[in-house]
């Protein structure tokens, strides 16, 4: 048992990110119904905004400065590329991610260049140990910015006025344009507030362990999350991020002495799984179209 | 001025464009008017004495376009008929140029067909759950797929190789090795040509227009009689089959197999395709695998130029632009190079006096 638990705490850390991530893809998906295959690109760039900053910056402030900047990007995105597709199939907006995707992916590449950066500085160690178990300063940054975060966005996204504008918007958005809701500013935000989630992730990825090009495989993980959660639960993304993170811990723990690199395999594996059995996921909603 | 205009139009309607179709029979002629039949015999013939026209490397490049423009054609039936997103078209590739790597030589052909058959069932397994459910979970699921096939590529070494992948000896025709891109192409034409005219005419039969009815209103088609699942798991598979059998081809032309040759990035490359070329036409799957094709083809020559210092950064450009022609068909010419042609055929039409 003892040899496990490092595991599952790394797993719990890891966990934390990937909710975070699904949070504002899921977010988006409710809102304007569009699957953002950009996601990963969105972390990428987030990764390399904060790396940017700092350089200049001490790396809390960098981190704090590239948050800003990710929701100004998200706000771009939207006017920019799903703007301009309102209105025709949602397929074409889905292609449109795909093309963002790559096109980020290239571009990120060309102005960072391919290798793995690290950020220069750190956070401050929050890493204790009690017992005989030994508690990272990442799993505690993890979990401390993340849980918050998730829970008051939910918090937010329930009670507040803006919160009740994105669910009216996400249940119907011609009605909601006919009681006066600035739909438009409001559809930006959310992208913005996407972005500025995955900006955050990507950080804390960045911090651990680096920048490169790879970040986008971690940021595809968003994909099996959102699934298993539901893809239309905000909640469920929260919570299928934990449970995607401590079942890759396990499978490092168990299974990669039997199949090596089985990990990488393994949340993709659980997409097919849940759209088998559960396609609503753990938390969305039961009333899943079927044709 | 009117009645010239009018006269040089209606000549002109008269010889290049489509004629009003009155019967059944004209309606399903691949070429409608009497040049346009010509045309099309010139193209076939053109395509048959090719290898005498070209040297080795455009010959090799020519091949490599013919699969594609095969590959992009599966996934135009599917994205363009039926309106579902794959993600997954390269690993279907790998999969039929795995399938294919096993049987070799005088078999060879046979073994294609195999790829594209072991292709279509396991499309079908993935299809059956993700298309069951309504909206973009067939995206998700094929992205799944991407990613586990090539799990499966590089660790399961019995049938794969690893990541070292298979090589495989010449295919044989009648004792006959098709070991130069200039022989394998008939063998790509072989396969080609009739799975192309079939996707040509398959659009114009019932279960075309049926994949067409899902793409622009599901719920309609439904109540028009469409079985829904059942159109969108055979678009689904036939799509499969297509990468398969390109993928088998391509298995030929490289006489090798790795995992590296079926990335995610080579399925979003198929997608550019299918959108630059555009408009549910086989013409736009030939015209969007003939572009896409060559422009890593462009660049490798910019960067022999160049020097070998920016080779590094060609990966990069070439996603940015597959990125941005996806970006920039789907925004300013959704209809692709086909509608482009269109615009371009139609301004001429009525040239001199557009009025």
């Amino acid at each position: 048992m003892s040899d496990l638990l490092p595991y599952l705490i790394g797993g719990l850390a890891n966990g934390a990110l990937y909710g975070l991530l699904a949070l504002g893809f899921v977010l988006v998906y409710r809102a304007t119904s569009v699957v953002n295959f950009a996601i990963g690109e969105f972390l990428l760039v987030g990764a390399y905004l904060t790396y940017t900053f700092a350089l200049f910056l001490p790396l809390p402030l960098a981190m704090l400065a590239a948050l800003p900047a990710a929701f100004l990007f998200g706000i771009i995105v939207e006017r920019g590329f799903v703007r301009p597709l309102l209105g025709r199939n949602v397929v074409a907006v889905i292609m449109a991610t795909i093309g963002l995707a790559s096109t980020l992916d290239g571009g990120a590449q060309l102005v960072w260049g391919p290798d793995l950066k690290y950020l220069p500085g750190s956070l401050p160690n929050l890493g204790f140990q009690t017992g005989e178990i030994f508690v990272s300063s990442r799993a505690v940054w993890n979990l401390l910015l993340a849980l918050p975060l998730g829970l008051g966005l939910l918090w937010l996204l329930r009670r507040s006025r803006y919160g009740i504008l994105v669910r009216a918007i996400s249940e119907r958005e011609v009605a909601a344009l006919a009681l006066g809701i600035p739909t438009a500013r409001i559809l930006a935000g959310v992208w913005g507030v996407s972005a500025l989630l995955a900006t955050l992730a990507g950080a804390l990825l960045a911090v651990a362990s680096g920048v490169g090009p790879n970040l986008v495989f971690l940021g595809l993980k968003v994909f099996p999350v959102a699934i298993l959660g539901g893809l239309d639960s905000v909640g469920g993304a929260l919570l299928a991020g934990f449970i995607l993170g401590i079942l890759e811990a396990l499978s490092q723990r168990y299974l990669e002495t039997v199949l090596p690199g089985f990990t990488e395999a393994l949340p993709f594996l659980v997409v097919l799984l849940v759209l088998l059995v559960r396609p609503y996921g753990l938390l969305g909603e039961r009333q899943i179209e079927r044709v | 001025m009117y009645a010239l205009s009018k006269q040089l139009t209606d000549a002109y309607s008269r010889r290049f464009a489509r004629a009003v179709r009155e019967t059944y029979k004209e309606d399903e002629a691949y070429a409608s008017t009497p040049l346009g039949r010509l045309a099309l015999w010139a193209f076939l013939a053109l395509l048959f004495f090719l290898p005498l026209l070209l040297g080795p490397y455009p010959m090799y490049v020519a091949t490599l376009v013919a699969i594609g423009a095969l590959s992009a054609l599966g996934l135009h039936l599917l994205v363009g008929g039926a309106g579902q997103i794959s993600l997954g078209h390269a690993a279907f590739m790998g999969v039929g140029a795995y399938a294919a790597s096993h049987l070799y030589g005088p078999l060879a052909p046979l073994g294609i067909l195999l790829g594209g058959g072991i292709a279509a069932l396991l499309g079908l397994v993935l299809g059956l759950p993700s298309l069951r459910i309504k909206g973009v979970y067939l995206a998700i699921a094929t992205l799944a797929f991407q990613f586990l096939a090539d799990y499966v590529f590089k660790n399961w070494e019995a049938v794969t190789g690893g990541i070292r992948g298979r090589t495989l000896p010449p295919a044989e025709i009648l004792g006959l090795a098709l070991d130069t891109p200039d022989r394998l192409w008939y063998l790509v034409l072989l396969f080609a040509l009739p799975l192309f005219f079939y996707g040509k005419r398959l659009l114009m039969t019932r279960a075309g227009r049926a994949f067409m009815a899902v793409r622009d209103n599901d719920l309609s088609a439904r109540v028009a009689g469409v079985d829904l699942v059942g159109v969108k798991l055979l678009a689904f598979a036939l799509s499969a089959f297509y990468a398969g059998v390109a993928g088998g081809l391509l298995a030929q032309l490289y006489k090798a197999v790795t995992p590296e040759y079926f990335p995610l990035t080579v399925s979003i490359q198929y997608l550019a395709m299918v959108i630059v070329g555009g408009a549910g036409t086989v013409l736009g799957a030939v015209l969007g695998a003939f572009f896409v094709l060559l422009i890593p083809e462009v660049l490798n020559s910019f960067v022999g130029a160049l020097g070998p210092q920016y080779a590094a950064a060609l990966a990069a450009w070439r996603n940015v632009i597959f990125g941005l022609l996806i970006l920039g068909f789907l925004i300013l010419e959704p209809l692709g190079l086909v509608g482009l042609w269109g615009r371009i055929r139609n301004y001429f039409r009525t040239w001199p006096l557009p009025y």
